[in-house]
């Protein structure tokens, strides 16, 4: 009997993977632009996916704070002490615009204090109406802190005796969750010293197993001193991180050297620049075909370099504005269209440039990293997104140079 | 809330700090990654020309809007020093890249860079025009000047370079 020979033909599953990895980059790239363009999310009810400006978060307020300078001595570096401190604590938290300035009237100093931040108010406020003067107190010896006919004897200031540490005594106040005495989670504050620091171990030998005190704008918080001193720990009133930030940004900025109260409040218009989302992406796409057709017929680029750093553009762009609408990230309008520009000129050279895009990429994003460490406000927000829009452009330039390939190879152009 | 107004009237000692070691700390950042890239001073010193006529540029910018077109100065034209130093370093990349690339070729002479230099620094200017003028119709006052600022002194930075760049790249 004759068998007959089947003959597989070999199948030429590689050049069939890059062919459906193309049509699925072509999807994707389609998915992207159509999401990234305004009036989109119209389309369809079964989605939202509109750009969530941020405008809409804005607050800006004045305030007025008077300070307490009848037991100061140098009161003008106070002054700035204050001011420096307010700001410090405002920049971290990433208050976006704030200012302030202090006059005198009647021989009284205020500060005034103006804030204009997408931030949450009650956080924000909670910075600035609080001094925040940290002391740390032992008992007065003839107060019964156990009498049950003034319970808050513990807490009032008056009813303690200070000593020689502040919060300028500690290298660092770490909030950090630990079990409390119900068994249960809940924030402590750690004040760290310098190791070598011997005055506040004696402090704490001198006091094991007693009860001293943190005061706090006079208001003090009893601490048990554990008889093996090794850890100095106060309970803090947050049970959200949120607002156990702010207590550590409120330890960690500085001691304010005189007390200050909050006398008025004013609310303030918003100033902001505001854009049009729909004209800035009109802008954009004149723009960048402005920029391509000079580059085509006027610049002679060659055309290989413009498909490639016109797709990465696009790409990058609209990966970028997809991904902050699916997020529905708050999104100043005037930074992104700072991004978008900063970056149509980014890709332009990097795509152009083979032997430069690593050195470029380097530095790019060197200065970004630096922003986002050194800088505050506005330049944060811009530096932390176009490190990551460097990173992702970077991207795109792979994938669009694999993509025109595999096109070109399938269509066999 | 007007930068010029809050500088003058009372910066803090802590905001003045903060301020001036972030401009620092970027120049001497790229400063001293671009010497660490090529290990050549005469592109160290074309790059430290750059960045300060850069600096200058935008000092003097801000205070005309200021001045010529009472354009209010927020502190959004905090960002004109970075911008400036994106776009500057984007121009002086590409020109260490093209270094780096040829340095060890056969043959190769400092002064051939300058060539290069040349054409790219044209591409870009006429890149960051266009760029610049297409978008100016659509943004608004105070971020058309903060575009505006960084792109005329990048401009002005980069070609003030290549014109110095004749006395050192030879």
């Amino acid at each position: 009997m004759k068998i007959t020979k089947l003959k597989l033909k070999k199948v030429n599953t590689s050049g069939f993977f890059k062919y459906l990895l193309s049509v699925l980059i072509s999807s994707m790239i389609l998915a992207l632009v159509l999401i990234s363009l305004p009036l989109t999310e119209r389309v369809t009810s079964s989605a939202t996916y509109d750009l969530a400006n941020k405008s809409k978060l804005y607050w800006s307020k004045e305030y007025i704070l008077e300070i307490d300078t009848a037991t100061s001595i140098g009161a003008q570096k106070e002054i700035d002490e204050i001011k420096s401190i307010l700001q410090r604590r405002l920049r971290r938290i990433g208050v976006e615009e704030s200012s302030i300035h202090s006059y005198e009237e009647d021989s009284i100093t205020y500060v005034n204090l103006t804030v204009q931040t997408s931030k949450e108010r009650e956080i924000v406020e909670s910075l600035i109406k609080s001094p925040f003067i940290v002391n740390i107190v032992t008992r007065k010896a003839d107060i019964d802190f156990e009498n049950p006919e003034d319970p808050i004897a513990p807490y009032l200031g008056e009813n303690y005796d200070s000593t020689e540490f502040s919060r300028n005594s500690f290298r660092n106040v770490y909030l950090t969750q630990l079990k409390n005495s119900a068994n249960e989670y809940s924030y402590f504050a750690l004040f760290k010293t310098w190791p070598w620091d011997s005055k506040w171990k004696n402090f704490l030998e001198e006091n094991s197993g007693q009860t001293v005190g943190v005061s706090i704008d006079n208001f003090v918080t009893p601490v048990q001193i554990p008889a093996d001193q090794s850890l100095f720990a106060v309970s803090v009133a947050a049970t959200e991180a949120d607002y156990a930030r702010v207590v550590s940004i409120l330890y960690n900025s500085g001691q304010m050297p005189i007390a200050y109260s909050v006398i008025s409040e004013k609310e303030l218009p918003i100033d902001i620049a505001e854009i049009d989302y729909i004209k800035l992406t009109e802008g954009i796409l004149v723009a960048v075909i402005l920029i391509y057709l000079y580059l085509l017929l006027i610049d002679k680029t060659p055309r290989d370099i413009l498909l490639l750093s016109g797709l990465s553009t696009v790409l990058t762009i609209s990966a970028w504005i997809a991904y902050l609408k699916i997020s529905e990230t708050p999104t100043d309008i005037f930074i992104l269209a700072l991004e978008v520009i900063t970056l149509v000129a980014m890709i332009r050279i990097i795509a152009e440039n083979i032997e430069s895009r690593m050195i470029v990429t380097i530095l790019l994003a060197l200065i970004s990293s630096v922003s986002v460490v050194l800088g505050s406000g506005y330049i944060r927000i811009f530096a932390y997104d176009l490190l990551i829009l460097i990173i992702l452009s970077n991207l795109s330039l792979y994938i669009s140079k694999y993509y025109i390939d595999n096109v070109r190879k399938s269509l066999k152009l | 809330m007007n930068l010029f107004e809050n500088i003058t009237k009372s910066w803090s000692k802590y905001e003045i700090n903060t301020e001036l070691f972030f401009l620092l700390s970027i120049f001497l950042i790229s400063i001293l990654t671009i010497y660490l890239l090529t290990k050549e001073r005469k592109l160290l010193i074309i790059s430290i020309i750059s960045f300060l006529i850069g600096i200058f540029s935008n000092f003097v910018g801000i205070y005309l809007v200021n001045l010529l077109f009472k354009i209010e100065i927020t502190e959004i034209f905090k960002m004109i020093p970075l911008l400036t130093s994106i776009l500057i370093l984007s121009n002086l990349g590409i020109l260490i890249g093209f270094y780096i690339s040829k340095r060890h070729a056969k043959g190769f002479n400092i002064s051939s860079i300058r060539k290069e230099y040349y054409s790219d620094t044209i591409k870009q200017t006429i890149f960051l025009l266009l760029l610049g003028s297409s978008t100016l119709l659509f943004l608004s006052v105070q971020t058309e000047a903060v575009i505006s600022i960084s792109i005329l002194s990048t401009i002005l930075s980069i070609w003030s370079s290549y014109g110095i760049s004749k006395y050192f790249l030879k």
